[in-house]
Order: C-alpha cells, then sequence, then structure tokens
C-alpha cells in the first residue's frame, strides 16, 4: 500500500487525468472494509462515538464505527499530524547520552468513512510539507495512509464545502470515494493506485455498469448547500484591506482560545519543544495556534500580533490570501467546524460573507 | 423585556453615560447568539434576550480588546453577575466602572444547561437595572450533588475516569480563554522561560494542565459552566471545579460570587484566622 517513491503533487495530477476507475459495493458491506483492514494490518480510524461526541479514532472492530453524522468533532487530520509527537528522545547513561531516532513510526493506516471535506484537506496540506523541505514525518505518514472518504447526503448551516470550490461528493485527497447511489449499492471511484490496490485486496468490489452516476444521488444536498458567499471577491479584498476596521468589528468576540484551528482540518501550524528531566529527555512536536498570544512573541518580549483582532485577521488570512499567494490553495474545506465549534459564535461564513458583499472600501485604520 | 433592556441601553449611550454595551444578538447558526458591542444608540435594535444567551459576556470585562472601547454596560444574568463580583472582589473591575443591566433568566438551553437546574440566583444579586420579574432564590438545591456521587467511586476508579476524560484533551485552551475568570495578563501554562506546564497533550501534560486550571479556580469559580460548553472534547471540567468548591464551602464556608464585600478565602488570611487546619 505504501511506495517507496515520494509521490508528487504533480504524480497525483497525472493520475487524476487518467480518470478514476469504478467500482460499486454493496451496503451492506460497507463496515466490512474496516474489518478487511484491520485483517491487512493496517491501523484504521474512523468516526466512533466517544461519550457524546463523535470523533476519528483508531478503532479494533468494525462495530465501534458510526456513519450517519454530518463531520465529527475532531478531523482525522491527528493520523498524519498527531497532536503531539516525538521528534527524537534521548537517555543519559553513565555521562553518555543517546540518542533514540524514532524511524520506524509508520504502520499503514487507513482514514476510514471521512468526509471529502477532510479528504480534501490532505493534498492542501501536502503543497507546504512538500515544499521547500520536505517534511518527513508528514511524507512518510502520508504515504502510509489510505483514504476511503464517504460522500454527504445530508449537510448542515455551518457546512461550506460549495462556497470553496470543494463538493459534497469531491473526489479531491481521496484513495476511493464511495457515494450511496441507491438504497443498497455504493459506488466507489478509485482515484489512485493505492486506492485500486486496496480494493482489489479487500474482494468486496464488483464492477460497475457505465451508466451509474453519483451526480443524481447528491443533488439535493449541492442544493441544500448553494453558495454562502463569492469567493472571488475575498482574496481582491483581502489584498488591499490589511489595516481595515472591518477586522475589529467582526472579530471583537473572538476570546482568543484555539478551538477553530485544532477542530480545523487545514490548520497545521505546530511548536518544538525540549521536554527534559533527570534521566532524558525529548525534542517534542505539538500542535500550536495562530490565536494564542504566545505564538508570535519574540524573546524580547516584542509581540507583532499584540491583540485578538490582529491574531483572528491571521488565520482567515493566512487561509484566503497568504496561503493561495504562496502555494496556490485555499487554506480550507468548507466543513464548517471552526464555525459550528466556536464558542462565542464568531463565525467565518459571516465574516467571509460580510467580506463578500462589502461594496466600498471603508476606512484603512481600525 | 428586550425592548426595555435596548432603550436603557439606547439611553444610556445618547446620554454618554456609557460607550459600550455588551450583549448578546442573533447568531448565524440556529438557536445561537455571539456576544455584541454595540457602541452606537443606533444598533441597539441589534440586542436580543433569549434562551440562547449562554455565554458568560463577564469574560469581555477583562478583555482589553473590549475595554479600550470605554466605560461599558453589560447585560448579566445571574450567573454572569457572580462572575462580576468576583472580577470586582478580586480589582479587576471597579463597581462604579460598570453599568450592569441584570436580567432575570430562568435558564438557558433546550433542554437547559446542567447548570440551570441548580442556580440560585435566577434574579442577580447585583445590577443598576433589572429587566424582567424577580425570581425568589431556590433553597431547595444541593449543587454539589453530582460532586458527592463522584466522591463514593474508589481512587483507583476515579483516576481511570479522569485518566480517560484528560486523555482526550487537545490543549486548545478554550475553557481558560472562555472563562471570566482567567484574566492574567500571561497566563503559568504561556511562560516558557521555562516551559513550567509541558505543552504536549500527553497524559502527564493533559493532567498539569488540566489540575492547575482547576486549581487556580478553587474557591473563585463561579460554576457558570462556559469552560465546559466550550471545551470541544466534551471534557466535563466543571465537576473537577465543583469538587474543589465544595471543600471550600464546606472548610471555609465561603462561596464566591454572591458578596462583592466578602473576603476571598484563599486570598485573605488574618492571625486569627478561626480554621485549625490551615494555621
Amino acid at each position: 500500500m505504501s511506495s517507496n517513491n515520494p509521490e508528487t503533487v504533480s504524480e497525483r495530477e497525472v493520475q487524476k487525468k487518467s480518470g478514476p476507475i469504478f467500482k460499486v459495493l454493496d451496503a451492506r458491506n460497507l463496515k466490512a472494509l474496516v474489518q478487511k483492514g484491520l485483517e491487512l494490518g493496517c491501523r484504521v480510524f474512523a468516526p466512533v462515538k466517544d461519550d457524546k461526541l463523535v470523533t476519528f479514532e483508531q478503532v479494533s472492530s468494525p462495530d465501534q464505527v458510526l456513519l450517519d453524522g454530518i463531520t465529527t468533532r475532531m478531523s482525522p487530520k491527528s493520523v498524519v499530524l498527531p497532536r503531539t509527537e516525538k521528534v527524537f528522545s534521548y537517555k543519559i547513561r553513565k555521562g553518555e547520552i543517546v540518542v533514540e531516532n524514532k524511524d520506524d513510526f509508520v504502520v499503514p493506516a487507513i482514514i476510514f468513512g471521512c468526509r471529502p471535506c477532510d479528504a480534501a484537506s490532505f493534498p492542501i496540506m501536502d503543497r507546504l510539507f512538500r515544499w521547500d523541505y520536505q517534511d518527513k514525518f508528514w511524507n512518510k505518514r502520508r504515504e502510509a495512509t489510505l483514504i476511503v472518504s464517504i460522500s454527504c447526503l445530508d449537510c448542515d448551516d455551518a457546512c461550506f464545502c460549495t462556497s470553496v470550490g470543494l463538493a459534497p461528493d469531491s473526489t479531491e485527497g481521496s484513495d476511493v470515494l464511495l457515494t450511496l447511489i441507491s438504497r443498497d449499492q455504493y459506488l466507489a471511484e478509485i482515484m489512485t493506485e493505492k486506492g485500486a490496490e486496496f480494493v482489489e485486496k479487500t474482494g468486496l468490489f464488483d464492477e460497475a455498469g457505465a451508466d451509474l452516476d453519483k451526480s443524481s444521488a447528491t443533488r439535493a444536498v449541492r442544493q441544500k448547500l448553494g453558495k454562502k458567499f463569492d469567493v472571488e471577491k475575498i482574496k481582491p479584498w483581502l489584498d488591499e484591506n490589511y489595516g481595515n476596521k472591518f477586522w475589529g468589528e467582526v472579530t471583537r468576540m473572538c476570546i482568543g482560545c484555539g478551538i477553530c484551528t485544532y477542530v480545523c482540518p487545514t490548520c497545521h501550524c505546530f511548536d518544538l519543544v525540549d521536554e527534559a528531566h533527570y534521566d532524558g529527555g525529548a525534542k517534542i512536536k505539538n500542535w500550536d495556534a495562530c490565536q494564542f498570544a504566545a505564538f508570535t512573541v519574540h524573546a524580547s518580549g516584542h509581540n507583532p500580533r499584540p491583540d485578538q483582532v490582529s491574531r483572528h485577521r491571521q488565520r482567515i488570512m493566512h487561509k484566503y490570501k497568504y496561503y493561495p499567494d504562496n502555494l496556490g490553495a485555499i487554506l480550507c474545506t468548507g466543513c464548517g467546524r471552526c464555525v459550528r465549534h466556536c464558542p462565542m459564535e464568531v463565525n467565518l461564513i459571516r465574516i467571509l460573507k460580510g467580506i463578500s458583499e462589502i461594496e466600498t472600501v471603508c476606512g484603512t485604520q481600525r | 423585556m428586550i425592548e426595555q433592556i435596548r432603550e436603557t441601553a439606547k439611553k444610556l449611550l445618547t446620554g454618554g453615560e456609557v460607550k459600550v454595551v455588551i450583549g448578546y444578538e442573533n447568531g448565524g447558526l440556529p438557536q445561537t447568539t455571539r456576544p455584541v458591542f454595540i457602541t452606537s444608540p443606533d444598533e441597539v435594535g441589534r440586542l436580543v434576550w433569549n434562551k440562547h444567551c449562554y455565554a458568560n459576556v463577564a469574560r469581555f470585562l477583562v478583555r482589553k480588546e473590549v475595554a479600550s472601547l470605554g466605560k461599558p454596560a453589560i447585560i448579566a444574568k445571574g450567573c454572569d453577575v457572580k462572575a462580576i463580583v468576583v472580577q470586582i472582589q478580586e480589582s479587576q473591575v471597579k463597581r462604579e466602572n460598570v453599568v450592569i443591566l441584570g436580567v432575570t433568566c430562568q435558564g438557558v438551553g433546550e433542554p437547559p444547561l446542567s447548570k440551570c437546574p441548580i442556580c440560585d440566583v435566577n434574579t442577580p444579586r447585583e445590577y443598576d437595572y433589572l429587566f424582567g420579574e424577580k425570581i425568589p432564590p431556590r433553597t431547595d438545591i444541593n449543587k454539589f450533588a453530582d460532586a458527592e456521587e463522584f466522591e463514593k467511586k474508589s481512587p483507583k476508579e476515579r483516576w481511570e475516569f479522569w485518566e480517560k476524560q484528560l486523555s482526550k484533551c487537545i490543549k486548545c485552551y478554550a475553557c481558560r480563554q472562555v472563562c471570566p475568570l482567567c484574566y492574567c495578563e500571561v497566563c503559568i501554562a504561556d511562560k516558557n522561560q521555562p516551559q513550567w506546564i509541558e505543552t504536549s497533550s500527553h497524559t502527564r501534560g493533559n493532567y498539569h494542565w488540566n489540575l492547575i486550571r482547576a486549581w487556580h479556580l478553587s474557591g473563585r469559580c463561579i460554576d457558570c459552566l462556559e469552560c465546559e460548553r466550550a471545551c470541544p472534547v466534551g471534557i466535563p471540567l466543571s465537576l473537577l471545579n465543583r469538587r474543589l468548591a465544595k471543600s471550600v464551602k464546606e472548610r471555609f464556608g465561603y462561596e464566591p460570587g454572591y458578596d462583592k464585600e466578602a473576603a476571598p478565602p484563599l486570598t485573605d488570611f488574618k492571625q486569627q484566622d478561626p480554621q485549625e487546619f490551615i494555621k
């Protein structure tokens, strides 16, 4: 399943041009895919109920898997970018320091049952982690991870994938995308060789007739989603309005917690910390967030982002201006988690809609 | 009721008595509201008051992004007022520098949040203006029932419970940021020379943060449950706080948030203190 050669963005695109392979899966066999994954020796991550919430966890049995929600509380990004991971650790023994490099951290993984918005986050982040510096932690895990996603047939008021160029049945980032096209049948779009290999090994898929099509199955949800803002108008406004008073007005209720960034499938900032003890220690990579005051504090004590307005602006600028400028993609898949889980209802959709509807440029001071 | 609130807000802003009215407006998602900061009398129509006014807006009295707007009036439920009382006790807010627009409240949320059935401040204890019919404080409630129940478990069971719950923590610090009483300019969790509280989300780091947070709120937490409402991974954080509040009540006969003149037990010390256990 994993390839030794790092798969580059361009290779992915070539594959896409050749078109997907279509197969069908009996709906009763959906969870059997989890069992097959486990039998193949993979770690399988899927939506599970954890007390009151549904979130992505590693599963040991198909019975744990819950597939009826819209999105899970946490996104599956932690499969590839764990919230805490050791870069290396060391032990001090009789005055000698022994460094323990952790090169065996990759066990094949399957992200099963994620939504197309979550699947799409991975190729977006590939652009960064495979840019000037090849991040070995990201890339090795990414190579060893297979993504089997399921198209959405419903949405809620926080969903806005269609407003950022995706769709409830986008194949972007999926190795296999499953769409329930009738009561008892999923249409499988097999997008990559990795996906084809898995489908072959499971032995659960059948040939698809040429007349099968997913568009009628997802038509209703597409209509319900509509377009919540005009994305074309966002970046041109951001290009010109760094200092606009709009930012202060729309972000004043932001309290600076990290929920929006931590539940986000595309936020990927991390911090490197040293945890040392008398007999050893470790260099550890932890999630970090631009919403924290300490994120940008200089050693001198100066903080170039001194207030929450500038921190919140940074998050939107990064997603809708800097990332498109530098890496050619919007760093947002419209999953809606930041909208759904913000304790103060800051609501990214409201802000982006506000930007897209600004007719005249306001003052330049906030 | 909302019309009277808007009218008062308008009067206060027009007369220049306050520069901003902190309240709620309708949110973008169904059954939500969003904290709003009204600075112009023309905008008071945005203010709403309903069952979905969850946020403890007292948080904003100690946030510089809002404090910089000038003297505030604040629409506050009984539980929000409890937070303001502690802010006054702890010299973070001067009583004369805030106009409290108290609202009587029968509970927020549908079904009501878990704090509401054990609320004894349906009518705020401190206010300049009061909106809604006065509701007499209930006396038949046991605020610590769940903490007492939890104490009956064995130490092993309690440890396992918290180990599982705290393992979910992702260190987003929403519990801190949403808390009206977590106003430290630099939180101990952000002190990184050295890093006192490990930022890692491993068991040790998670215990480290969550216990410090609860401990720093002992004798201070007014049980508004904002931490628990905000927590994106569903940790029952307030249970820790309630257990500490129970001890403070038993040992010192003190509950925070009711009397702005009272001396908080953990910040006040006299040689004549009667309690044997602290000598």
